[in-house]
């Protein structure tokens, strides 16, 4: 059992799920964050990927019971905070802003793009470290919002890294949509359903409930929304914000017209 | 219980007086000599001063719990024979950034599943204890 593993899996925290669970109730413990915000989540990808004829969810609609009632994996996360199984294969082709005028598709611009990790990282047991909860996404948050016209303000619409649904407000909060410990509360209300929340999110279903092909499709989904195709389609998509996964060393772009 | 595969790094030379300790029933933190800050897990380096001189320094061996979660199938063979169990982080009590990972169990050689779920509460304080495991020592813990 090499490196950091030798801390965690004679334990019996032996899966991805056990790791981000423990982050997930002390997230609970310190915000008043719930299940019902997870179920948030949950539900509003879902939504979006039975509009989308290409999710493997497309004929699955979920309800708020059938959330709570589904059978745990990792208390506190059930099977509906985990993301699907699939095999898949996506590309992306990027070229220079010259070329890509004689293209046959209106390209999505590549605005900026940072990387980032925190001081003390483990990857996916970032329980060790000063400050858990504040995780990589802070760190190419900074970078990214640094070198971008746009703010977290600005953008109409994300594509957010969700193997786990607790890795949603945990990134709003890294990636500035909202302040620390608010990342939970910012999914009442409908909030990142398409088309009348606040910040439609996963517009495609995402990880959880169109494919989970490592987060790829999420740049692909946020491709269509800058051109205008998402079957989820937000008005004046002027920008997209993608993130790969919080919890670990990470990435995020933003897409703009 | 088969976790031979689950055990400890000896190819690895930073965590072996970790392991060590447990072997003698002490629960240590690696501490820099430099700046005297603690970490965990081990490294060469120290986070906040790059210092590569460090010693290992007994501990309380008491703290707190600051989150758990309970695993349930699928599972390893091993761990779906107790599961559900519990898996708990918990919080040095001279120093709430040292964090370990183990099990709340009812004595040193329970089983994990033992203790019911239902009654794990954050903070709870707890103690270590110390269970030969095959060819390892591992730490877990108890309430207090
Ligand atoms: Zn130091």
């Amino acid at each position: 059992m090499p490196g950091a593993w030798q801390w965690t899996r004679p334990a019996g925290m032996l899966r991805p799920v056990d790791e981000i669970a423990m982050l997930t109730r002390r997230y609970m413990h310190e915000y008043g964050a719930t299940r019902d915000h997870l179920a948030n989540v949950a539900l509003a990808f879902r939504k979006h990927a039975n509009r989308n004829p290409d999710a493997m969810m497309r004929d699955r609609p979920l309800t708020r019971d059938e959330y709570m009632a589904a059978r745990w994996i990792s208390e506190p996360l059930c099977l509906f905070d985990n993301c699907l199984e699939t095999d898949g294969a996506l590309a992306v082709v990027i070229t220079s802003a010259e070329r890509a005028r004689d293209l046959p598709h209106p390209p999505a611009f590549l605005h900026s793009f940072a990387q980032g990790l925190p001081q003390q990282h483990q990857p996916m047991i970032n329980f060790f470290c000063d400050d858990p909860l504040r995780g990589p996404a802070w760190s190419c948050a900074a970078r990214l919002w640094e070198r971008s016209d746009f703010r977290p303000g600005d953008i109409p619409v994300a594509q957010i890294y969700d193997a786990f649904s607790p890795l949603i407000p945990l990134s709003l909060e890294g990636y500035g949509f909202c302040d620390r410990g608010e990342g939970a509360a910012y999914t009442d209300g409908g909030a990142l359903e398409w088309p009348d929340g606040r910040l439609p999110t996963n517009t495609s279903g995402g990880g959880m409930s169109e494919a989970y092909v490592h987060g790829f499709n999420l740049i692909l989904e946020g491709v269509r929304q800058i051109r205008g195709t998402s079957v989820c389609q937000v008005d004046d998509a002027t920008a997209c914000l993608v993130t790969s996964g919080e919890g670990v060393p990470t990435s995020a772009l933003v897409l703009r017209r | 219980m088969d976790t031979t595969r689950l055990t400890h790094d000896r190819e690895d030379p930073n965590p072996q007086p970790f392991w060590e300790g447990c072997e003698r029933g002490v629960l240590l933190v690696q501490i820099c000599e430099a700046c005297r800050a603690r970490r965990m897990p081990p490294r060469p380096m120290c986070p906040r001063c790059r210092s590569l001189e460090s010693r290992w320094q007994e501990t309380s061996g008491r703290g707190t719990i600051w989150s758990f979660v309970v695993p349930h199938p699928p599972l390893l063979p091993a761990y779906t024979a107790v599961a559900p169990y519990n898996v708990i982080v918990v919080a040095l009590e001279e120093d709430e950034n040292i964090r370990y990972v183990g099990n709340l169990v009812t004595s040193a050689d329970a089983s994990l599943g033992e203790v019911d779920p239902a009654t794990i509460r954050i903070g709870e304080p707890v103690r270590v204890v110390f269970a030969r495991v095959e060819d390892v020592t591992l730490p877990r813990w108890v309430r207090r």
